[in-house]
């Protein structure tokens, strides 16, 4: 295990297809938390984010073979957990989109959980609350661009793959949302002293 | 307010997506800027604000049930699902398709085997028939006797066809085998005939009942026919037999290869004396313009009508049933004139050999005259006394009513056979081209009077409906509007 920890995404991608069932013990050790959280932010209730981030590992064993190190792995893995959440939101369409977007972490993971649920951490934290209320108010793909970026880490090139868009797309939807959510957030941070 | 043309790659600045040239002229700028140096730590506090959207961490079951979730997929089978769904359609799909074209190239099989692929010719096979001799060949000419045998039964004329199976010689006769059986079987139909000897010369024609095939390659055809197919044609060499009339070649048996026909009845030497009858019963389109054309027939043979009723029903259909009486060389012409009227729903020959009878009635009236010649010579040598010629006048009267009976007996023997009996019945199908006509004129008629209907209810009520008109253009484009309406607050939200 030790071994494979060492390794890049691709070397562990290379391992699996060669029959390597370690390799994806340490994939889904790296990527389960950023996938889940994606899913999470981006559309979905705790549960169905869950639920995403499983048939994300899924479609990786099941295409491991299609996989060739182009691009970045984790900007494929983070394409195929767009691409369920998309289908995920087509599904639901009406009353997925519309009023249900923000509540992701309304719902708790697990009541057993040892971590604070998603709810308690939004009542300890008002400022919390408010910037959940204003990404979840951005349209779709503003808010996908802006979750990529800021929590995610991934640079404009993996974004515009994931979303299928030219960079200058994706540099413009960062831009939107970021102006969107000044301008919403700055009036309640200047009130309660955050400082913006 | 003025905005510096920088403050739009502040945001790239900060997640460093810039070019080093850019980079550089902008950290120039900031130094400069106020209005930009501002954006960009609002930008970095925004960026730490938006970074406290806390989301707790994966269960550490969750590796576990990726797994499980993995294996389950293996143990089904390992294919991707989207596969599966495409599968799930096209199986089906496929299989409904093979099932349409085997049931497609099935049916078009069956009906080139009972229309086409038995009658190769392109006219009537009906009509040709009375003109073609009919051979059986031997193995070596299986292709054109297949048609010929089809030829003879496809015209659904008089007697049985039984062909034994079996052996090499029926091995490529299988399939027409089959098809006779069906014709004749299922049809009730048999089978008309015209014989020729091995040289070319029609020897008559005649219905023959019964035909056998054996393995050794001799054919044999029953006819209740004259005495004149109780001949054995014989073998005859390919190489050295001429052609027939009607295009085929004639038999082209090989040497152990014969044609017999008998004769189910004994001959009697005394010439062709059997008694036809056929029945039909047509489906026709019109069942007067039928009764005309029957009529017509048999005067153009030759014949006479020996009975007609003609009947119609409370829905107008007409139906009819005729006697016929043709002459003997017409019959084969007559039932194919007749069987283009209509369709043929059912037909049924029968044939009866009265030589005999024919012989036996002819003998005996030789036998009563001899009788009758001597009795009247003695009577003119005996005429000694008034009662003794009463005596022998009165012995004479019976054997003189006996060969006037006899005389009689072969009067209609002779009429019997010198004319065939056709019965046709007629009626007219259930749907007649003239029900047809006539109901298509009565929908004319309504449809034309319900077009006047409305034209005249909507002169008379041009308010009411310009306002249902209106009212329901006005419903329509609130519909819409409340459509885009929702569309436009589901993409802004």
């Amino acid at each position: 295990m030790k071994m494979m920890q060492g390794l890049s995404d691709d070397e562990l991608m290379r391992e699996y297809q060669k029959g390597e069932a370690l390799a994806m013990d340490e994939l889904v050790r790296r990527y389960k938390n950023p996938i889940y959280r994606f899913a999470c932010r981006l559309c979905v209730n705790a549960q169905e984010a869950q639920d995403v981030a499983q048939e994300v590992f899924l479609r990786l064993h099941q295409y491991k073979d299609n996989f060739s190190p182009q691009g970045k792995f984790s900007a494929w893995l983070f394409s195929i957990a767009h691409n369920l959440c998309v289908s995920r939101l087509r599904r639901k369409k009406w009353w997925a989109i519309w009023p249900r977007m923000p509540d992701c972490p309304d719902e708790p993971v697990e009541t057993e959980s040892p971590h604070p649920s998603p709810d308690a951490i939004a009542e300890d934290n008002e400022t919390e609350g408010k910037v959940k209320e204003c990404i979840g108010a951005l349209p779709f793909l503003q808010r996908e661009a802006l979750i990529l970026r800021e929590y995610e880490n991934l640079d404009y090139r993996d974004i515009a793959r994931i979303l299928k868009k030219p960079q200058g797309t994706v540099k413009t939807l960062i831009y939107r949302a970021r102006q969107t959510i000044k301008t919403k957030l700055l009036p309640y941070v200047e009130e309660f002293g955050g400082g913006l | 307010m003025n905005k510096c043309h920088f403050l739009k790659d502040i945001g790239s600045y900060l997640d460093n997506q810039l070019s080093e040239n850019k980079k550089i002229k902008l950290e120039g700028h900031l130094g400069k800027c106020s209005l930009c140096a501002q954006e960009l730590n609002q930008l970095k506090t925004l960026s730490e604000k938006l970074r406290q959207w806390y989301l707790p961490s994966l269960d550490p079951s969750f590796d576990s049930s990726v797994k499980n979730k993995i294996v389950a997929w293996e143990l089904q089978g390992g294919k991707v699902k989207m596969k599966k769904k495409t599968l799930a359609i096209l199986v089906p799909s496929g299989a409904l398709a093979g099932i349409l074209v085997i049931a497609f190239l099935g049916a078009t099989y069956l009906k080139q085997g009972i229309g086409g692929r038995l009658s190769s010719a392109p006219d009537s096979v009906g009509a040709k028939f009375q003109y073609e001799p009919y051979y059986l060949e031997r193995p070596s000419a299986k292709p054109s006797a297949d048609n010929r045998l089809a030829r003879a039964a496809y015209p659904g004329r008089t007697g049985t066809l039984n062909i034994e199976e079996g052996g090499r010689f029926l091995e490529g006769f299988q399939n027409r085998v089959k098809e006779q059986n069906y014709l004749t079987s299922g049809r009730q139909q048999n089978l008309g005939l015209e014989a020729y000897e091995n040289n070319g010369v029609v020897l008559g024609s005649g219905a023959f009942s019964s035909l056998d095939m054996s393995n050794s390659g001799t054919a044999t055809i029953y006819a209740s026919a004259s005495p004149k197919y109780a001949r054995v044609l014989g073998s005859a060499d390919q190489s050295t037999a001429p052609y027939a009339p009607g295009g085929y070649p004639p038999q082209v048996a090989g040497q152990d290869s014969v044609i017999v026909i008998q004769p189910l009845l004994p001959a009697t030497g005394t010439g062709e004396m059997i008694i036809r009858n056929a029945e039909l019963r047509l489906e026709v389109e019109n069942g007067k313009e039928t009764y005309k054309k029957i009529s017509e027939i048999c005067q153009e043979l030759g014949g006479y009508l020996a009975e007609s009723n003609f009947f119609r029903d409370d829905q107008g259909r007409e139906s009819g049933r005729i006697t016929l009486r043709i002459p003997k060389d017409k019959f084969l012409t007559a039932l194919d004139k007749l069987d283009g009227l209509g369709k043929v729903k059912d037909s049924n020959t029968t044939s009866q050999d009265v030589s005999q009878d024919y012989a036996n009635l002819k003998s005996q009236l030789d036998a009563a005259k001899i009788v009758y010649d001597k009795m009247l010579e003695a009577l003119k040598k005996r005429q000694n006394t008034i009662p003794e010629a009463i005596k022998l006048e009165s012995e004479l009267t019976p054997v003189l009513r006996r060969i006037e009976v006899l005389k009689n007996q072969i009067e209609r023997l002779n009429n019997l056979t010198s004319f065939t009996t056709i019965t046709v019945n007629f009626y007219e199908s259930e749907v007649s081209a003239k029900v047809l006509e006539d109901t298509r004129q009565l929908i004319k008629k309504e449809m034309l009077a319900a077009k006047i209907r409305a034209v005249r209810w909507f002169a008379k009520n041009i308010l009411f409906v310009g306002s249902g008109i209106g009212l329901f253009v006005v419903a329509v484009a609130a519909i819409a509007m409340l459509a885009a309406w929702i569309k436009q607050l589901i993409k802004r939200n």
